[in-house]
């Protein structure tokens, strides 16, 4: 890496600086999937693939949306 | 204020066993720790991209971390905040659950003080644990910044954010469902965001009080701050006893 001078430099302390955001990031993604997906969850619109849709594909936003807006509290 | 510390309880516990709580603090804490990141890396990642192109971008400092971090707070902070408060009332009187609530011996008054501070502390928790994340980051890729000045800059963010909530809270009160409840928060987050870019009156606007952030947690020369913070102290205010006055006298 030392011959690519714009590279970013993947030392360890940075992978460890990344690696919670990463770890939030997926893990809202997956923990909304998850959630989405139970049996005896409703959510607005009652249209469960629309929901998947929008929380694999809209970024952050997409999680942030569906777990304090998509779900219907029993 | 007949019920209040019972129906604070409950809230308390409703955020926490519905979710919204630990998720709104994840969403923070994500964005607390990404903004350093953002800030550190992003004249990097721009290198990389326009690798072709001879492009001169400044080296990041402490003042692109506290930047970043404001301007995400701006925008997915406002966004949560409005999430939050858009059901709090309005999808009470939708379920049927707020009249159950309100024939038992609580006032309507403690009923909607219990509601805001519930929402209150959940926003607080939220800038309590991204102003940590935000600090720690910081401090580990740029250099620390005093403990005061970003402390008193986490509360002039929250009171902004605390301004959003008690506007959503305000449409949540207005009307019986969710969604034009957001849509009022909306409304007013457009016209709070067109004012904030006046000269004079800006600074009277949640989001004029960025650059006070700003300033606080640099450590910043700040003045003649005393009255947009009264301002927007009042905001919240007016704002809920508006609510307070809709809600008394409300058909459940």
């Amino acid at each position: 890496m030392g011959s690519l001078p714009l590279a970013i430099q993947l030392s360890t302390s940075l992978l460890l600086i990344l690696l919670p955001l990463v770890v939030i990031e997926l893990g809202l993604v997956v923990f909304s999937l998850v959630d989405l997906f139970k049996p005896e969850r409703r959510v607005i619109g009652d249209n469960k693939l629309v929901w998947a849709l929008i929380i694999v594909l809209v970024g952050t936003i997409g999680p942030i949306v569906y777990l304090l807006a998509g779900r219907k509290q029993n | 204020m007949r019920g209040f510390a019972v129906l604070l309880n409950k809230e308390i516990a409703e955020q926490w066993r519905t979710g919204r709580l630990p998720v709104v603090a994840v969403i923070f804490l994500l964005f607390g720790l990404a903004s350093p990141v953002l800030a550190k890396y992003t004249p990097d990642i721009v290198k990389l991209a326009a690798s072709s192109i001879d492009i001169h971008v400044p080296t990041p400092t402490i003042k692109d971390a506290v930047a970043e971090l404001i301007k995400n707070l701006s925008q997915v902070g406002v966004l949560a905040a409005i999430l939050l408060a858009m059901g709090s009332v309005a999808g009470e009187k939708e379920s049927g659950t707020a009249a159950f609530v309100l024939v038992k011996p609580v006032s309507r008054f403690a009923f909607l003080a219990a509601k805001f501070s519930g929402l209150a502390v959940t926003m607080a928790a939220a800038v309590l644990i991204c102003g940590l994340a935000a600090y720690l980051y910081t401090d580990l890729l740029f250099a620390p910044l005093t403990v005061l000045g970003f402390g008193a800059a986490c509360l002039v963010i929250l009171l902004g954010l605390l301004e959003i909530v008690a506007v959503t809270f305000l449409g949540s009160t207005l009307v019986r469902s969710s969604i034009p409840a957001a849509g009022i928060g909306i409304v007013a987050l457009v016209v709070a965001g067109v004012v904030s870019s006046l000269p004079n009156v800006g600074r009277f606007t949640p989001f004029g009080l960025n650059e006070l952030a700003s300033d606080l947690a640099l450590q910043q020369t700040a003045t003649g701050w005393d009255w947009p913070l009264i301002v927007n102290a009042g905001f919240v205010v007016v704002a809920l006893a508006a609510s307070w006055l809709v809600f008394r006298r409300q058909e459940i």
